[in-house]
């Protein structure tokens, strides 16, 4: 803001009008209301009076809980995996291995050791 | 959170709590400082309107923290501020269509002599058609080049420094009765 352009016309001020524009008031005081009102408006619109959470936190957060999110799902999906294995895997194998349980103690009964006195 | 703020803190730290806590206290040492000078711009533009200064400065001081974010941090506050008053008061005196840049001046200036009533330099600039007081308000009193005044206005520099050749023309028209009566 420079007043690099004020020489262009004959109705440039005289140092008297000049004097005169320098002497006006710079400054004039509001009504009080109005401050209240402007800082009303200003809460109402969440520019004060309230904790702004910075937009960076806010992103930031929401990429960390995703991670853990996303991390914890792998982590639990692994470990179920793991474990359904032996026992979704093999239902026919241990239904085997009971029955040769059975047979092999059909086939091998245990003695009966009787002492007579 | 409440902080305490001394009055005499910088501009840059209110703006700083403003920003990271939405502080009040902040706030109000920052309006107490810059609106007095920023609500005078705003009233000359205005044509010493009260009631388009007061939501001039209101919505001035929302945009400003709106864009608290954006402002380059090596621009002076109240200079900053006070460019978006006037970006608000050109507004409003827009969309009250009172904005005329081509309005006739003289005739205008003419309704007001009928009065036969000498005006002092600040009532003189008031009774300037918008679009003129404008002008003249920018330039002469707050500073900014024709090139910047086009911008705002949507007009070109020429007819700017037209506008401005006119307003000062007519201020002078109407001051000079007074700088003859006391010679």
């Amino acid at each position: 803001m420079r007043n690099d352009d004020r020489s262009f016309d004959e109705s440039e001020w005289t140092p008297e009008e000049r004097a005169r524009l320098a002497d006006l008031s710079t400054h004039r005081v509001p009504p009080g209301e109005l401050k209240e009102r402007t800082m009303r408006a200003l809460r109402d619109q969440g520019h004060i009076g309230r904790r702004r959470i910075p937009a960076w936190i806010i992103v930031g957060g929401l990429i960390a809980a995703t991670l853990v999110f996303g991390a914890g799902a792998l982590v639990g999906y692994a470990a179920a995996t793991r474990r359904s294995v032996p026992s979704v895997a093999s239902p026919v194998a241990a239904t085997r291995a009971v029955a040769q349980i059975d047979s092999t103690a059909n086939a091998t009964p245990a003695a009966r050791h009787v002492v007579w006195y | 959170m409440t902080h305490y703020f001394d009055p005499s803190a910088t501009d840059d730290d209110l703006l700083r709590a403003i920003r990271r806590d939405g502080s009040e206290r902040a706030f109000g040492i920052l309006y107490d400082r810059h609106t007095p000078r920023a609500y005078q711009t705003a009233w000359r533009i205005l044509g010493g309107s009260q009631a388009d200064a007061e939501d001039a400065i209101q919505e001035a001081w929302v945009r400003a923290t709106a864009s608290l974010d954006s402002r380059r941090s090596d621009a002076e506050f109240g200079a900053w501020f006070r460019s978006i008053v006037a970006h608000v008061a050109i507004d409003i005196v827009r969309k009250q269509q009172r904005l005329e840049l081509d309005a006739d001046i003289d005739a205008a200036l003419d309704e007001n002599e009928e009065s036969n009533e000498r005006l002092d330099l600040e009532s003189a600039i008031a009774s300037l058609p918008a679009g003129y007081r404008a002008v003249l308000v920018l330039h002469d009193i707050e500073g900014y080049t024709h090139e910047e005044i086009g911008t705002r206005l949507g007009i070109t520099a020429g007819t700017s420094k037209g506008q401005l050749f006119k307003a000062r023309r007519a201020v002078r028209a109407r001051l000079a009765p007074r700088i003859e009566e006391r010679t």
